[in-house]
């Protein structure tokens, strides 16, 4: 009787179990989960028609081409970043350093595993997890310290290239005292404008916070808008809000005090830098589709001279101009953004950052293919054209593009930190939430600031803590 | 009784290699998740085990507040504009003759369009240049004019639309099939008794459609309750929190923010509310349920 019944028990909970896990499973699911709406970063595809003249001074050189490896094997780097784009500047990059690999490795075949936009990043977690990841990986600099603690990528600090970085690619390359990844380019944002329309408009580019609104008022009186907007993008708005925090920080040290607890997050820096942002919103300085619009749509506006000015990264100059390379082109400048507190503070970071798995089964071979990738003759190649800025010291490029001239000289003369070192993504996520309210016609409340400060305390524990 | 007991084991032995597979694939990795959700647990380095934070700190988020009520909003628009529409398009469809096979596909239409193109479209209707406003505009009545998606009151509502337009053509093909599958002596009977347009739809059509209904109403409710592509792609939740929902915050702690501990709290509560709200759906749509 007991097996009976024991068979039976068997029979129903087997159909049962599959049932119930089934509907488990199909509730978790989410067909679209990995999402294919996220904008890929400027970086991969921007390029401008300006050609300078370059010249590479110091080569970061670590093939040592007298000990040649005639041993033919394949090697994987993966990217976001390496794919091919239509005015062939990648692909251009690519055989620059292949053929620089090529000297110490004649039979070596490089293999890209090339993915576009967030998804790579998703992608990568779960290879470096599952421990299946590229020979050769690059990624940004808010992944490194969470792939340097869990021991994923190998040490780098005995390759040549770290004697020439410092300041901000020195600290973002680094984590715990040690270098665990190669420097590609410098990032930073600021207010990108059309020199044209500010000649024809007697305007000048404005020094103080106060001249900046005089410059935005007499746009908005001609009919132009004043700064195109795109923020129907999450990512456009979380940059934007970034560009007018460090100016209201007060000191290049208020993301370490608000890690440390002596500062909050909803205290009065931040209320002021959303008040100068209510103040825009408030103007009409974002123009009427700003939230309509996402990046394509804002860089057109900017493209069409309908807006004068573009808060955005390095990448500005070169895109633009390889969009209107068909109408001429168009003159750009950069600016950082003005403070009403004295002089503004940039936020600099590092745009790619290039490791070594440190699971690869060809480690030296791995670390040869980053020098390779970091070879000056190939980054001028990259660079020049695209309006990309080398992180490594002593690779001087000529830069034909007034924008990208101007962007050079902003960066080596204004006082800079790096933003976003201790905060978690989430904190970006609510202020750009916040923004877009603020642009959706609500008005700004310093209490709204409390959800961030929240979000800060929270997810704390998951970036890395500043080194004391 | 000894045959009884070796039968079971040959069957499970039988079953086994598939059971295990669907043991470790996804058995485990659903129970492991309720441990996950009690820890701080960044998808790298040991998780931190941290109690019920993550569910205290979920229901003292704003956004977590209002992403409910927005799931619950599309959970309903599904429930009742979705389905009545289907509903009437069914009936209307059923009495078309011919021309039922063309316009059947083409209320089935959106069902099968790519959805970034369906997105893509719709941005160009809603945006603030687009299709919408500049008709209004041509009609006299360009004051009531916006951003349809970047703003609060009119957000919801403009999702909402594309939702019900997406969708509505699976239930008008279940309700079909339902409503060819009543018999026609029915109907003739009840015409001989001289029943009306009204008494025939309420004793006769909508009981024995009831078994469509539950299915189209189940369906319906579990992916509306799921609700993610349409403001992940549309919106990305916003402006502010008007259109997020529980997947999209989901999803963000996951992917965005790298909160995997936080995450699976949140999978966990949204599992339950569509057991729950999906179980008492069954439940009451069963008991509607008649048998000829």
């Amino acid at each position: 009787m007991n097996n009976v019944r024991t068979r039976k028990k068997v029979q129903t909970l087997i159909p049962a179990s599959i049932l119930a896990l089934g509907l488990l499973s199909a509730c978790g699911s989410n067909s679209d989960a990995g999402g294919n709406g996220s904008v890929a970063s400027p970086n991969t595809a921007s390029a401008s028609p300006a050609s300078g003249e370059a010249t590479a001074s110091s080569a970061p050189t670590g093939s040592d081409a007298s000990a040649q490896d005639t041993e033919a094997f394949t090697i994987s780097v993966a990217s976001w970043n390496l794919g091919d784009e239509p005015l062939g500047i990648v692909k251009a990059y690519r055989e620059a350093f292949e053929k620089a690999y090529k000297v110490k490795y004649p039979n070596a075949t490089i293999e890209y595993k090339n993915t576009p936009g967030e998804a790579y990043f998703d992608l990568l977690k779960a290879q470096m997890a599952s421990a299946s990841a590229a020979d050769v990986v690059q990624f940004q600099s808010a992944q490194l310290p969470l792939f340097a603690k869990a021991g994923y990528i190998a040490d780098l600090s005995d390759m040549p290239f770290v004697a020439n970085i410092d300041g901000a690619p020195k600290t973002q390359s680094s984590y715990g005292g040690k270098v665990y990844a190669a420097p590609f380019d410098l990032n930073s944002n600021g207010v990108w404008y059309n020199r044209k329309l500010f000649e024809d408009n007697g305007i000048q580019v404005p020094k103080t916070w106060d001249e900046l609104v005089q410059t935005a008022e007499t746009l908005k009186s001609k009919g132009i808008t004043p700064f195109a907007g795109g923020f129907k993008d999450a990512w456009v708005a979380s940059m934007t809000v970034s560009v007018f925090l460090p100016n209201e920080y007060g000191s290049d040290t208020f993301e370490k005090d608000v890690y440390n607890g002596t500062k909050k997050l909803n205290g009065p820096e931040i209320q002021a830098a959303f008040g100068k942002l209510q103040q825009f919103v408030d103007k009409g300085y974002f123009g009427s589709n700003a939230l309509s619009n996402g990046w394509d749509l804002q860089r057109k506006d900017f493209e069409d001279g309908k807006a004068a000015m573009i808060i955005h990264g390095p990448y500005i100059g070169g895109l633009v101009n390889s969009e209107m390379k068909d109408s001429g082109g168009m003159e750009t400048g950069f600016f950082a953004l003005p403070s009403d507190k004295g002089e503004p503070l940039l936020s600099v970071s590092v745009g790619v950052l290039t490791g070594v798995n440190a699971h690869t089964k060809n480690l030296q071979r791995a670390k040869d293919l980053v020098t390779a990738m970091h070879d000056p003759d190939a980054i001028v190649i990259r660079d020049k054209d695209a309006g990309v800025f080398p992180a490594i010291k002593g690779i001087d490029i000529d830069y034909k593009e007034v924008g990208n001239k101007d962007f050079l000289s902003v960066l080596g003369s204004t006082k800079s930190m790096i933003q976003g070192q201790f905060m978690p993504a989430s904190v970006g996520d609510v202020y750009a939430k916040l923004f877009t309210k603020m642009l959706a016609g609500k008005a700004f409340s310093p209490s709204w600031l409390d959800e961030a400060d929240s979000a800060f305390v929270r997810d704390k524990g998951l970036v890395a803590a500043p080194e004391q | 009784m000894k045959s009884g007991f070796r039968n079971a084991w040959v069957e499970l032995s039988f079953a086994a290699p598939a059971l295990i597979f669907f043991l470790i694939i996804v058995v485990w990795p659903f129970v492991s998740s309720f441990y996950y959700a009690l820890t701080q647990w960044d998808g790298f380095s040991k998780p931190v085990f941290i109690g019920f934070d993550n569910f205290v700190n979920l229901f003292k988020e704003p956004g977590f507040r209002i992403a409910l009520r927005n799931t619950l909003l599309f959970a309903l628009a599904g429930l009742f504009l979705s389905n009545a529409l289907s509903l009437a398009l069914a009936l209307a469809l059923n009495r078309a003759g011919r021309s039922q096979t063309v316009l059947r596909t083409i209320f089935y239409l959106p069902g099968v369009v790519s959805f970034v193109t369906m997105s893509i479209v719709w941005t160009m209707i809603y945006h603030n240049d687009g299709a919408l406003n500049q008709l209004l505009r041509s009609i006299g009545l360009g004051s009531a004019g916006r951003e349809w998606l970047g703003t609060y009151d009119s957000v919801m509502p403009a999702l909402i639309v594309i939702m019900v337009w997406g969708g509505v053509g699976f239930g008008v093909i279940v309700f079909l099939a339902g409503l060819s599958s009543i018999p026609a002596e029915l109907y003739e009977a009840a015409n001989l008794d001289g029943a009306g347009p009204v008494s025939v739809f309420r004793y006769i059509t909508f009981p024995l459609l009831m078994p469509s209904i539950t299915v189209v109403t189940f369906l319906g409710l579990t992916t509306t309750l799921r609700m993610f592509d349409l403001p992940f792609i549309m919106t990305n939740g916003g402006p502010g929190d008007a259109s997020n929902t529980i997947s999209l915050i989901i999803y963000k702690h996951a992917f965005s923010y790298s909160n995997y501990g936080y995450a699976t709290a949140g999978g966990i509560i949204l599992f339950l509310f569509v057991g729950v709200v999906s179980l008492l759906q069954l439940r009451l749509t069963r008991s509607k349920e008649v048998q000829i």
